[in-house]
């Protein structure tokens, strides 16, 4: 079964360099090409995932870990994946919508190991990493639960 | 609501401190907010009901400026929590 999903994926991923040869690519424009990375928030026995962002393969990431920026195609993609436990789950499909020139996270939660009965949703969530410069002497912070079990959390500093 | 000793309670403006990222549910990303670069420690984690994360010890982390940086928090599963950059 990993076996098969991987020759899937890497099927894909040909498909995906084949299209995007056949593209041409000379459109003359010169807007950046949206950035992704991948931070895999799952929780349990997850040791890594494989994303498909569109035909596209983002870097495998493991548990707790996060990958660099990845060039995509701008527009409406599909993110398909799977996470390798014991055996291989199929994580939840989504489109998301990338503009040019814009930085994301995708960002995988949940547990996989107890979403087997299908009680604790699995999410792929995209956040928008563009922001405004902060005040002299100032970073940025922002905050998002992956506590797929507990209520609304804030954070205190 | 209750507290336990040392604990901070998670109203929405009697902290006498900063609240960098209010209520978020599972799922959910805040916005940014502006931090003093520097150490920062993070406290504890809060919800409107039990139960709490009040850490042992405050978990501190860098902040560089005009760097940009997501708290992720799971509830001790796993790694339980990180501070990644974004830029």
């Amino acid at each position: 079964m990993i076996l098969f999903k991987r020759v899937a994926i890497m099927t894909a991923v040909a498909c995906g360099l084949l299209a995007c040869a056949g593209c041409g690519g000379s459109s003359g424009s010169t807007t950046a090409a949206p950035k992704v990375k991948l931070v895999n928030e799952l929780g349990g026995s997850n040791p890594e995932i494989n994303i498909m962002l569109g035909g596209q393969a983002l870097p495998i990431v493991e548990d707790g870990g996060i990958s660099q920026y990845t060039n995509a195609a701008a527009g409406m993609q599909s993110v398909t994946g799977v996470a390798y436990v014991q055996g291989v789950d199929d994580l939840p499909s989504t489109t998301i919508n990338l503009a040019a020139g814009s930085t994301y996270t995708l960002i995988a939660m949940g547990n996989t190991s107890a979403s087997v009965d299908g009680t604790i949703p699995i999410m792929i969530v995209l956040a928008n990493d563009d922001h405004t410069a902060p005040s002299s002497g100032y970073a940025l912070v922002r905050y998002v639960s992956c506590a797929w079990n507990d209520p609304p959390y804030s954070v205190w500093v | 609501m209750s507290a336990a000793p040392g604990m901070i309670l998670p109203t929405v403006s009697g902290f006498n401190g900063t609240t960098v990222l209010k209520d978020a549910y599972y799922g959910e990303v805040t916005n940014y907010s502006e931090q003093k670069a520097g150490q920062i420690s993070i406290e504890s984690v809060l919800g409107d009901s039990p139960p709490y994360t009040v850490f042992t010890s405050p978990q501190t982390f860098t902040l560089t400026a005009g760097h940009a940086y997501t708290f992720y928090y799971l509830d001790g599963l796993s790694h339980g929590y990180a501070m990644l950059e974004d830029s």
